[in-house]
């Protein structure tokens, strides 16, 4: 396939998942924002190795596996060799004009420790198997129904108290 | 209704039903051809941090296929061990070897008007006599008072995230300095400099290297070893291996004049060609190589190199 053709195809698969992949981004670190960052991220990933994915049915697990790793990769990046401004607060992200008030569920979710969350959106939103979530996470199995028994007893709990 | 299923509590699909409900609906997305510019430009940073200091790296990333020694099964996978004498240097690229594209930078402005001089309150992040550029905290770059922008080169320029790197020259012309600023919205920033002349003759050269070495530390924990760097030449059993296309020409075990950088009898001094035909000059120690182009030196020798380590060690600036 030539480049222009990898190029279309690539273009193509973007604009009819998008809107999927920036739901998985924003189920996993609960700010727009910060999805947004994460899916050109991924897509930008994805488009390096295009011509090896595209074609093979695994694009959405081969994003979606970047998608959590690059959020790891995330909370490791402030490390540097020479700074020369001291650290500040993480500042919120301004207000979404556009974002439709979310659930208290939503909060519950954000409000897990992250390999719950991840565990949680995997398994319980996507529907992945135990062994697919293991694998994408790089997690042991039992470690994944652990995280995933938790996680959904602390969403139970905030459905029953609403 | 909960069941409990090989040590997993489930409560079947409504859990997927529900969560789906709950996102709300975010901003406007945007086309995709934004992410397809930023994948090219990502293929080509690729092409750039990967550049002249790691041709073998860069042989990799493009599936290229390279010539290597037959039936050389030593440690340190992707090494090749060489002869020093120049008769036996058989690593170059297969004939059949697809040759990396010519490394690419992008300038991001024509002028140095985007860098803006900084303003007084700026001045605290300008630390005294150090970098002549910094990033602020609202992702734009500022440039101390008497000191032009030559070149301003993108490198990274995520929402959150960018990097650039920045040739300055002092106004009045008596100095001119590399930076590699990175700016993240989190408040985090960080800039590497140097003067020309320490390593490298060429700012792209420079800032191939520096952004490369950011790319290898940048998941290094604090506390963690740094990954060997095999890309060019690394010690493998006490012995001086080079890369796949590179060549050993010169090797000097255990050089005094490194002494300053470590422990002498885990260094050494060496000459190599590049799979470009480009001969460089390095320091091995347990981490790899660190290059240093024959252009800063006073002559293209051995002597000359050696030399240069034991001043830049002398300066305190070592070589990085």
């Amino acid at each position: 396939m030539r480049r222009d053709e990898h190029e279309a195809a690539y273009v193509e698969y973007v604009a009819a998942r998008q809107v999927h992949l920036r739901r998985i981004a924003y189920a996993i670190c609960g700010d727009w924002h910060r999805a947004d960052d994460l899916l050109q991220t991924s897509l930008t990933k994805l488009y390096v190795a295009w011509p090896r994915v595209c074609g093979k049915g695994t694009e959405d697990a081969y994003v979606r596996q970047i998608m959590v790793r690059a959020n790891i990769d995330e909370h490791r990046r402030p490390w540097r060799r020479e700074r020369v401004t001291d650290e500040l607060p993480e500042q919120a992200a301004p207000p979404d004009r556009d974002v439709v008030e979310r659930s208290a569920l939503f909060d519950a979710l954000q409000a897990l420790p992250e390999m719950q969350r991840k565990v949680v959106v995997l398994r319980h939103w996507l529907q992945l198997s135990v062994a697919e979530s293991a694998k994408e996470l790089g997690i042991a199995e039992g470690t994944v129904k652990s995280h995933s028994s938790r996680g959904l007893a602390a969403l139970e709990t905030v459905l029953a108290d609403r | 209704m909960d069941t409990t299923q090989g040590g997993e509590k489930s409560s079947g699909a409504s859990w997927s039903d529900q969560i789906d409900r709950s996102f709300g609906e975010g901003p406007r997305l945007p086309e995709p051809a934004r992410y397809l510019a930023a994948g090219r430009a990502a293929v080509r940073r690729r092409r750039l941090a990967a550049g002249v200091a790691s041709l073998a790296a860069v042989a990799v990333l493009f599936g290229a296929t390279w010539a290597v020694l037959p039936g050389d099964a030593r440690a340190g996978a992707g090494l090749v061990a060489n002869d020093p004498s120049p008769s036996t240097a058989a690593e170059s690229p297969s004939p059949t070897a697809e040759s990396p594209s010519a490394p690419e930078l992008e300038p991001l402005v024509e002028s140095d008007a985007e860098v803006r001089i900084a303003r007084t309150d700026d001045e605290m992040v300008m630390l005294g006599r150090g970098p002549a550029v910094a990033p602020l905290d609202d992702g734009s770059l500022v440039r101390r008072p008497g000191w032009t922008v030559e070149r301003l080169v993108v490198l990274e320029d995520l929402a959150r995230h960018k990097s650039w790197g920045v040739d300055l020259s002092r106004d009045d012309g008596t100095a001119e300095q590399w930076a590699l600023a990175s700016w993240s919205s989190d408040g985090a920033t960080s800039i590497s400099f140097d003067r020309p002349g320490k390593r490298f003759a060429e700012f792209e050269d420079w800032i191939r290297a520096t952004w490369a070495d950011e790319q290898r530390f940048k998941d290094v924990e604090p506390g963690q070893d740094v990954p060997v760097d095999d890309s060019v030449a690394a010690f493998v059993d006490g012995d001086v291996v080079a890369a796949d296309g590179v060549t050993l020409l010169e090797v000097v075990m255990s050089p005094k004049e490194a002494a300053a950088y470590g422990p002498v009898a885990k260094q050494a001094a060496v000459r190599l060609r590049l799979a470009d035909g480009t001969e460089m000059f390095g320091r091995v120690d347990e981490w790899g190589t660190t290059t240093v182009d024959p252009a800063v030196l006073d002559a293209p020798t051995m002597a000359a190199f050696l030399r240069h380590l034991a001043s830049q060690a002398d300066s305190g600036e070592g070589l990085r």
